[in-house]
């Protein structure tokens, strides 16, 4: 591809230091460099278990959590060629970025908070960045949106508790949609929904992204609504990526074997479909990221690991046009 | 068999969703509490106190220090004293009601600026974490480890002894708790999505307290707020007994025990006076147990999974 | 084959403050040995009550039905007394519960909790206990056995304290396995080891298992019959086979298309299909058939109940649509 990506993001490190005794040098290595690019328009999907850090990550873009290291190049609507380092950013430099990227949180019991009216909630946004010329305005622009994602415009003064929880997920959507942004990150927006909701929920998210002309991060641990979803996929284990590819080709043709073992564990709901006894079965348990060894991360429970793999780590590789892996069984 | 569609219109099937037909988060609450019985029966108690101790007194054409010479240490329902008298014929009615001002304010105030001191300390250090929350929790550490007693003392000795200073001491003493409450809770409330999603649009910090941290944390502090307003009122009693609080002539409901004391265990007299310690006793554990179930009431209502009845 | 248990008209009530809520309503099934019966539903459709009220665990403001039986091999013990069912419960009838990280006591060691019920249901010594437990762990794969005995719950994984409770489970060989969500907190990955292991022991022991989850893919892999609930009732049961080839109920068909499809490519994708409107609250089932406002093909007879309608294959439903059809 020869378009600049939208998004560029170079050795993304998060660690949290642990304090254990008077001098802690003790590191939870959340994300321990992570290469990432999102292109205009795609939805770049981010998948893992817990502990691989898709959270982290997430969060570490939107600059909850500050860095530890790495970059995060910008290329938005009226950005320079070179894109705009956000994590080198003031706070007061990055206001305007703060609307353009946006971010959609999981727990629709969590993400509102339950003393203000949905009309408050959606017109914080508002108010910060400036939008809207006067009260009236941003009333109607706020009764546009919860038309648009499927809320009637009289609902903007109730609470949120008199909502289910499909709704509440709409109204953080339409909090962040009416913003107008660029990027959305989209962290885990359906896993606490009910099977039915998630469906409404994901459509929502598909047909705001064609009216908007938005581009995603969907960081998710369902790798079926991942791949009904996503145009590209990161696979994530304990802090890195393993391998990054389209969603058809990593589907069809996984690569590393805890992506081989990852997708071989999901039950598919069709019964002649069954993989009992069938299956490439990862072993053994999710090791803590706390102070993790400078070998392949995954080399204990690999079925495949050699030597070399508890020496070194290896890095992510382009091994067929647009599919990358991070694994010395390719180098 | 024909078969044709029955639609039906997307608010009805929205409408039976809401379980409860209540509005605001506001007549929710007032609606949990008013199903709370002890609580409005608390509350009820203490208007009913209120007023007896503020308005009480213009129904009376006695005054606190007056002394009816003809009637030493009479019972209740003697004549024009139906509480009975003093030692130095004060009426104890009258005596009652003043105390109950004194009382109730000393326990208002102290509630109301403990609870302000403690909600601003434990935001700060909640919030702003790091080396705030360090400083100021050492200083509460410290504060904490200081005995109220003899600073009390000290201080009486010092500048005599007086509401305002009994006030002083009271809320010096007495923010500890309450900013350690709102410290906890504006942790947790911190790592809350919502708080994290003001965070990632860009509300400035401030208004993030004032907006998000603060209207969640008031609940929890206003329930903090009345049992810290039993607290005072006990302690003044405590205090005024051991002569440190409200002198005489001023009545107080402490120091009227405290004189009473004096009288029950030691019958020179005779005449055993029990009126004298039942009536302001009675009082201070009325007040006392019906704000204790006041703040019961206020705890559950604001408690977003007590479900009331409808 | 053995009919390990059979429900009848079970009815569950609670008595709260919103009033009399009746959350299960009339939903009727039977387990053979060896059979694995899966009830799938969303949240609120009443499934965990259904499993929980088997052996009882209702809380103090519910009680059953009038009409209500529970026949465990062919005894009613819907009406047994504590100390009746006590002897059951851990022994005859055992629970798998969701959330590995809660339902095993912090203070107490492994060992000492799988311990428990040999000593408790089997009458053995602290020694002998012991001794079964260390072998049920290494049954489970739980590698070095004799020192996990040792440890406390918060030092093992999910995955682990998972088996630990499958461990405790399964320790007196009872007739009948109740998994509430047994996989529903885990990783994809740790959930494929757990679900083999239980598929290997189910054989291995041939207990009746019942299998509750909101997760089709589950009840895809390991279950013979399904029994697919909404608000509070049956609406299709049948076959496994059956269920997903010829799905009949809207809901179930619904519930189906809905799920994004993990077999189909990115580029045959299609558009979700999805139930409009939202589940209903207990205290507030709509009247007549309680999925009409939601479906998609409702008619005027769907304002009366509809009752189930079986066919010969075993397969029911609950739908006007089939009254009447040679099935």
């Amino acid at each position: 591809m020869k378009v600049s990506p939208m998004v560029e993001i170079k050795n993304l490190k998060k660690w949290f230091p642990i304090k254990s005794g008077f001098r802690s040098k003790s590191n939870l290595k959340a994300v321990d460099g992570v290469d990432l690019h999102i292109y205009r328009g795609e939805t770049l999907g981010l998948v893992g278990e817990s502990g691989c850090g898709k959270t982290t990550i997430g969060r570490t873009l939107i600059k909850i959590y500050q860095p530890t290291d790495g970059e995060f190049l910008y290329r938005g609507e009226g950005s320079s060629e070179g894109g705009v380092d956000i994590f080198s950013l003031s706070e007061s430099k990055m206001r305007p970025f703060r609307r353009e990227i946006q971010m959609v949180f999981q727990d629709p019991y969590a993400s509102l908070n339950p003393r203000i009216t949905v009309h408050d909630i959606i017109a914080e946004g508002l108010r910060v960045h400036s939008v809207g010329k006067s009260r009236e305005d941003r009333k109607s622009m706020i009764a546009e949106i919860l038309e648009k994602v499927g809320l009637r415009p009289e609902y903007m003064y109730r609470y949120p508790h008199e909502f289910s929880g499909g709704q509440r997920q709409r109204i953080g959507i339409a909090r962040s949609m009416i913003l107008n942004p660029g990027l959305v990150i989209c962290d885990e927006p359906v896993s606490a929904l009910d099977v039915s909701v998630q469906a409404q929920v994901i459509n929502l998210l598909e047909d705001l992204k064609h009216d908007f002309g938005l581009t995603y991060l969907f960081i998710a641990h369902d790798l079926a609504v991942v791949k009904h979803i996503c145009d590209r996929i990161s696979v994530m284990y304990l802090g890195k990526i393993v391998e990054t590819a389209e969603t058809d080709e990593l589907f069809d043709n996984p690569l590393h074997p805890y992506t081989r073992g990852l997708l071989s564990s999901i039950p598919v709901p069709n019964p002649h479909m069954r993989k009992t006894g069938k299956r490439e079965i990862v072993k053994g348990d999710i090791p803590s990221p706390v102070d993790p060894p400078e070998t392949c991360r995954f080399v204990k429970r690999c079925p495949k690991a050699f030597d070399r793999c508890r020496k070194e780590s290896p890095s992510l590789k382009e091994v067929s046009e647009g599919h990358f892996v991070s694994c010395f069984l390719y180098n | 068999m024909s078969k044709f569609f029955y639609r039906r219109k997307l608010d009805e099937i929205e409408d039976k969703a809401r379980p409860v037909h209540i509005n605001s988060y506001r007549q929710l609450v007032w609606a949990k509490f008013k199903s709370h019985k002890l609580a409005m029966f608390g509350a009820f108690v203490l208007v009913g106190v209120i007023l007896f101790t503020v308005f009480g007194p213009l129904f009376v054409d006695v005054g606190y220090e007056d002394m009816d010479f003809s009637y030493l240490f009479s019972p209740p329902l003697t004549e024009g004293h139906p509480f009975g008298t003093d030692e130095l014929g004060h009426d104890v009615l009258v005596r009652v009601m003043y105390g109950g001002r004194i009382s109730l304010f000393v326990g208002l105030a102290s509630a109301v600026i403990t609870t302000l001191i403690g909600t601003v300390v434990g935001l700060l250090s909640g919030f702003y974490g790091g080396l705030v929350d360090r400083l100021l929790m050492r200083f509460v550490d410290v504060m904490l480890s200081i005995p109220m007693f003899p600073i009390l003392i000290t201080l009486t000795l010092v500048f005599g002894s007086g509401i305002m200073n009994i006030i002083l001491v009271l809320t010096v003493f007495g923010w500890m708790g309450v900013s350690r409450l709102v410290r906890g809770l504006v942790l947790s409330i911190r790592e809350t999505e919502y708080v994290m999603s003001a965070r990632a649009m860009g509300v400035k910090n401030g208004r993030i307290i004032l907006r998000h941290v603060l209207p969640n944390v008031i609940p929890i502090v206003i329930v903090s707020a009345t049992l810290n307003m039993s607290y005072a009122i006990l302690a003044e009693s405590s205090l005024s007994y051991l002569g440190l609080g409200i002198q005489p002539p001023m009545p107080s409901w402490g120091n009227m025990l405290q004189r009473a004391m004096n009288y029950i265990l030691g019958t020179t007299t005779g005449v055993n006076p029990w009126w004298l310690t039942v009536f302001p006793g009675f009082f201070i554990f009325i007040t006392v147990l019906n704000v204790n179930f006041l703040g019961d009431g206020l705890r559950d209502a604001l408690d977003p999974k007590f479900v009331s009845e409808s | 084959m053995e009919r390990i248990l059979e429900v009848d008209n079970l009815k569950i009530s609670f008595k709260t403050q919103l009033g009399r809520i009746t959350p299960l309503d009339g939903v009727s099934f039977g387990l053979s040995k060896g059979e694995t019966l899966g009830i799938v539903g969303e949240s609120g459709c009443g499934k965990t009550i259904t499993a929980f009220s088997i052996m009882r665990l209702l809380p103090k403001n519910a009680f059953l039905g009038e009409d209500t039986k529970i026949a465990f091999r062919g005894k009613d013990i819907s009406t047994l007394g504590k100390e009746e069912l006590q002897k059951i419960r851990g022994k005859s009838i055992s629970m798998v519960f969701q959330e590995p990280m809660t339902s095993l006591n912090p203070l107490y060691t492994i060992g000492w909790q799988i311990s428990e019920v040999y000593r408790l249901h089997e009458g053995l010594s602290e020694e002998e206990a012991m001794t079964r437990s260390v072998e049920m762990l290494r049954l489970v794969g739980i590698p070095e056995p004799k020192k996990r005995v040792t440890e406390f719950p918060h030092q093992l994984s999910g995955g682990m304290r998972q088996r630990v409770m499958i461990a405790m489970a399964l320790a007196c060989s009872p007739e009948l396995l109740i998994a509430d969500e047994p996989t529903t907190a885990l990783d994809v990955t740790i959930q494929a080891q757990v679900l083999e292991l239980m598929n290997e022991l189910k054989d291995k022991f041939s207990t009746a298992t019942i299998i509750i989850t909101h997760d089709l893919g589950v009840i895809a892999e390991m279950c013979d019959r399904v029994l697919v609930m909404y608000a509070g009732q049956i609406v299709e049961s049948g076959d496994i086979f059956d269920i997903f080839d010829n799905p009949m109920h809207p809901y179930t068909k619904g519930l189906i298309n809905s799920i994004p499809k993990i077999e189909i490519s990115k580029k045959d994708q299609k558009k979700l299909s999805v139930i409009k409107g939202y589940v209903p609250h207990p205290s507030s089932f709509p009247d007549g058939c309680r999925f009409r406002p939601r479906c998609p093909m409702a008619f005027e007879k769907c304002l009366e109940k509809p009752p189930m309608i079986e066919s010969e294959s075993h397969h029911s439903v609950r739908c006007w649509l089939f009254e009447g059809d040679d099935m």
